[in-house]
């Protein structure tokens, strides 16, 4: 049998008619473009999509992760790495689905991160500034928040006896972390000063007070006893201290670092909660993480957001990177028996922009890749689904008629001296629609070291020529001045692998991310059974 | 050798033998049996999702719940534009490598980066075959369709080789470049049956079955031309059976039984959309579309289309989002007729980008307000202002000319932009209705013409071979994806490989 098949093998490749590239031009059949590109289209008909269902389910959320901020932070990284750049491939662009988002909310053109990320968490979309209540809640209205409010993703894993945690470089508090566990009309109650106190006579609870009682809640409301958010990883103690010096963290940065009223201590609280649960604010905590030991862990890096990536080790206590929690969490999540739904949030892209900075943009999109490129490797592709995706836009664009290989964060120039504007001014490849526009200060490694706004107008075209557009101290012009630069409307990509990342549809409605987590492991089935 | 690999040569050859003795037939190695190609020129995510909302406010709806025709497909990919010389890229080489596989440098058209542009002689040895000179040479029937002149950089990339997108017509190129032995790019359309048959020796083809778009300056003496020559009535020479037009009537009434049609129905490029009416003499690209696909139905070899909405990149080009949404919509229709008359089971429809523009979309205005107006104050209808006690539109470009209000409002031709100046700095739009055809958004950075963008595009497929495009890709794979689909390489072999034997 073996024998027969080789012979008319060999007979049949004997028979074949002259070699079909005999037609194609050398310059074509020889160019390197060329034969990787029929290589990469043989591998992707020859692709087999992994059957069954993901045992884990990663989420990783680049927070106004725009697609020009992804191909500008892919030329970075590129150019990082010697090359001219714009060929780079970042980790979660090799994966095989993709899709783009319609990122609206229900009453915003253009959305904001809670109300997207409730989408992406509950499968319906909502209000901008909402988190984890359906679209007909009122905003700063308890009882209506108490009616409309929806299960997540996370807290349905949880009830199905999943292992769950929560990653942002953000305050644990902030809005994208806050949709996996929280439920709030309005995305500023990170803490119960933050709240009118007609709300807390109401009922409702701070989103800091929910990530601590989330057990207590899922249990009594569900009738499942659910044991809460396995890792927690981020930034926001302020939120989670009594308004009192004497429970300041050895690193707080300001004078009073908790900001609570009520009196409450919700680390000491959560430690009661766990007896067996691990505690940790800095970097020498982080590493002593021991991931053999069963028992949950909660990490409070920062008073409020952790650093941007860029300026991460300047920090005074230290701080682990997103790749550095994403792994650890992975460690600590991958004993658990029935597998584990993880969210990680690269929550400072969106900041940076927001401050006018491509610089610190880029990088934290590099942080979130680096994450990604961990998860990637610590998981199997046959039995894990990891989704890769933004929550909304950003008003970055990237003109003009640079060269290849020209810095991605410089003067657009077709090679020698840059091109000039109808002003006479040289111009950044990288600008904002709106925002705070030019500012350069030399020397500062962070957005959050620069000078406050003035509230004036300032100059949009002043002239570039000599000054470093690369350096971290640089913002971008920008069109319209304004306080913080905006959000942008356009579609933001969604990259799957792992089982269920075929369902990926063309373009989606933001809620059906969720839809594609639950075609992964379905939550909503196991629950009614 | 191990078994498994040995089954699938097996297969492979065996399946070649078959399409060996039918090569006027559909080789079974094909997993589609036509390929539609659409290109939106300059069609950023941007610009669609801004079109997608446009589309839904104008039958009455908030918007952003629509969805333009080609959204709806499942497979979706982001396309990497870059040229090979450029950050931010060029119609020319971004077309040529989707229709050669090979990215290429700015500028070029169906030649390698090792041609040099404007250098003739470079572009000798760096010439490429397209996908539509391949499905010709296997035998399939063709067509290309575009808004723009049928010599611009997009279109002729289906069909040309010149290292210099310029060369239009013999007016447009130095003399050395003639003397050097190259052919402008419409001479190219009209010798392409004689051309291509002498580069391939073997080859016996018919021609681009269908050729609409604008740019007829660019082939008659009475234009562009200095050497004389009357491209079209050569053309009309070369195909007795064929019928050339020149206005969208015309279209109507070509005899069934005509062999090929070539349609040129503007002297440049043709009118905007917007600008169309009844009287017009160019049809709308829905309608060279309907036409097109049509046609190419009847063939029993299968067809490979391409059809350009090539103004979306003229109206960002001039600043004017008004119209550059109009032609994204009317693209939109385009491809909903094409879907509508072919079947998902032999017809794979992509539908892309050349490269991107630098359009945004601000925030924050409300769920509905329209797309083209102004940023409201929450929950007012009152526009919000800026730092400069200034209102701001939700669209506005990087860079670019800028508003020109009194001189521009109410037309429909965004090109009048450029008879007057550059704007320098933000504008006072209170009393400005941007939501009006003429209305040209505001630009950062003052420049002569708004530029392309760097950014990935979509890529929306649907039909056999639509998965492949799944992913972020380089823009080039997009051939490999259709050649895959077609088995167009293996078949245009096979095809000269039969007519050689004597």
């Amino acid at each position: 049998m073996h024998k027969t098949t080789s012979f008319l093998c060999l007979l049949v490749i004997a028979m074949q008619p002259a070699s079909a590239q005999e037609l194609l031009p050398d310059a074509q059949r020889t160019s390197t473009w060329f034969i990787d590109g029929a290589q990469a289209v043989e591998q992707a008909a020859r692709r087999e999509d992994p059957k069954g269902k993901a045992r884990n389910i990663i989420l990783f959320v680049g927070d106004g992760m725009s697609v020009t901020t992804t191909t500008a932070a892919r030329i970075l990284a590129g150019q990082q790495a010697g090359g001219p750049g714009e060929e780079h491939v970042l980790s979660f662009e090799r994966f095989p689905h993709t899709g783009l988002v319609k990122t609206y909310n229900t009453d915003a053109q253009v959305p904001d991160s809670a109300g997207t990320m409730s989408a992406m968490m509950t499968g319906a979309k909502t209000n901008i500034g909402m988190l984890g209540v359906g679209p007909d809640a009122v905003r700063e209205s308890c009882t209506s928040q108490q009616e409309h409010t929806l299960p997540s993703y996370l807290e349905l894993a949880e009830l199905n006896g999943m292992a769950t945690g929560v990653i942002s470089t953000a305050r644990l508090t902030h809005a994208t972390p806050a949709a996996t566990y929280s439920k709030a009309v309005n995305r500023g109650w990170e803490d119960v000063s933050d709240m009118p106190p007609a709300v807390v006579a109401d009922g409702c609870e701070d989103i800091a007070a929910q990530f601590v009682g989330l057990a207590d809640r899922l249990s009594t409301h569900f009738g499942i006893a659910v044991d809460g958010i396995e890792v927690a990883f981020g930034g926001g103690r302020r939120h989670f201290l009594p308004a009192d010096s004497r429970f300041n963290s050895p690193d707080a940065s300001s004078d009073v670092e908790g900001d609570r009223t009520d009196g409450r201590h919700l680390i000491n609280e959560w430690l009661e909660q766990n007896p067996e649960g691990r505690y940790v604010m800095d970097r020498d905590g982080f590493d002593a993480i021991d991931t053999s030991k069963s028992g949950p862990v909660l990490g409070l890096f920062s008073e409020s957001h952790m650093r941007y990536s860029a300026d991460r080790l300047n920090d005074e206590a230290g701080e682990p990177s997103l790749a550095e929690m994403t792994r650890t969490a992975i460690e600590l999540l991958r004993q658990e028996p029935d597998g584990f739904f993880l969210m990680v949030e690269g929550g400072r892209i969106d900041h940076a922009h927001h401050a006018g900075s491509a610089y610190h943009a880029l990088h934290d999109t590099l942080a979130l890749d680096a994450a990604v490129a961990v998860a990637s490797e610590m998981t199997n592709v046959e039995d894990t689904l990891i989704i890769v995706t933004a929550d909304h836009g950003h008003v970055l664009t990237m003109g003009g008629y640079a060269k290849r290989g020209n810095p991605i964060l410089g003067l657009a120039s077709r090679g020698g001296e840059p091109n000039l504007a109808a002003d006479s001014l040289p111009y950044t490849t990288l600008s904002y629609a709106n925002g705070p526009g030019m500012r350069f200060f030399p020397g500062i490694t962070s957005p959050d070291q620069a000078p406050r706004q003035l509230g004036k107008p300032r100059e949009a075209r002043v002239d570039l020529s000599q000054v470093d557009t690369t350096a971290p101290g640089f913002f971008q012009q920008s069109l319209v001045p304004l306080p913080s630069e905006t959000h942008s409307g356009d579609d933001v990509a969604v990259y799957a692998r792992g089982p269920g990342a075929q369902t990926l549809n063309g373009v989606i409605e933001q809620s059906a991310v969720f839809d594609l987590l639950n075609s992964a492991r379905n939550m909503t089935e196991q629950i009614d059974e | 050798m191990n078994r498994g690999s040995c089954g699938l040569i097996l297969t492979l050859a065996a399946m070649a033998l078959v399409g060996c003795q039918h090569i006027n037939e559909i080789s079974p190695r094909a997993k589609a049996r036509n390929v539609i190609l659409f290109v939106g020129g300059g069609m950023s995510t941007t610009t669609v999702v801004a079109s997608r909302i446009r589309a839904g406010q104008l039958e009455g709806r908030s918007g952003e719940e629509s969805w333009l025709s080609f959204e709806q497909f499942p497979h979706v990919g982001l396309s990497k534009t870059y040229n090979v010389d450029a950050q931010i890229a060029d119609s020319a080489g971004t077309m040529t490598a989707m229709m050669t596989g090979v990215k290429t440098d700015a500028g070029l058209i169906g030649v390698g980066e090792a041609s040099v542009r404007g250098d003739c002689e470079s572009a000798r040895d760096n010439a490429l075959l397209s996908a539509l000179q391949l499905a010709e040479l296997a035998g399939m029937q063709t067509g290309v369709v575009t808004t723009a002149r049928l010599t611009h950089a997009t279109p002729a990339a289906t069909f040309a080789v010149s290292p210099e997108r310029d060369w239009e017509s013999d007016a447009d190129m130095p003399a050395t470049a003639k003397a050097a032995g190259c052919i402008d790019i419409a001479a190219q359309f009209v010798d392409f049956e004689s051309a291509l048959e002498t580069r391939i020796p073997g080859a016996d083809i018919d021609g681009i079955e269908i050729a609409l778009g604008g740019g007829r300056d660019k082939f008659v003496a009475s234009g562009d031309r200095k050497d004389g020559r009357d491209l079209t009535r050569e053309w009309q020479q070369a195909h007795p059976e064929g019928v050339y037009i020149a206005d969208r009537a015309a279209l109507e009434s070509i005899p069934a039984q005509s062999s090929h049609v070539l349609g040129l129905f503007a002297s440049s490029h043709l009118d905007y959309q917007a600008a169309l009416s009844a009287r017009s003499a160019a049809p709308s690209l829905s309608e060279m579309t309907r036409f097109a696909v049509e046609r190419l139905s009847h063939s029993e070899t299968g067809f490979l289309l391409i059809v350009e909405g090539g103004r979306i990149d003229h109206a960002h080009h001039a600043g004017n989002a008004y119209a550059a949404l109009t032609e994204t919509i009317e693209l939109a229709n385009a491809v909903s007729i094409a879907d509508e008359m072919t079947h998902d089971e032999d017809t794979l429809i992509i539908v892309t980008a050349d490269h991107s523009h630098t359009m945004t979309m601000t925030g924050y205005p409300p769920r509905g307000n329209p797309i083209l107006g102004k940023v409201p104050v929450p929950g007012r209808d009152v526009p919000q202002m800026a730092f400069d006690q200034k209102p701001y539109t939700t669209l506005s470009y990087a860079n670019g000319r800028g508003p020109y209000p009194s001189a521009s409002a109410g037309s429909t031709n965004p090109d009048v932009r450029y008879r007057e100046p550059v704007t320098m700095g933000r504008v006072d739009l209170s009393e400005v209705d941007t939501t009006a055809p003429g209305f040209h958004q505001e630009a950062l950075v003052p420049l002569e013409s708004e530029t392309q963008a760097g950014d990935d595009v979509a890529i929306y497929a649907k039909g056999p071979g639509g998965a492949l495009v799944r992913g972020v890709l380089e823009q080039h794979l997009i051939f490999h994806a259709i050649n895959h689909s077609l088995d167009l390489v293996n078949r245009a072999t096979e095809a000269v490989n039969e007519s050689e034997v004597p």
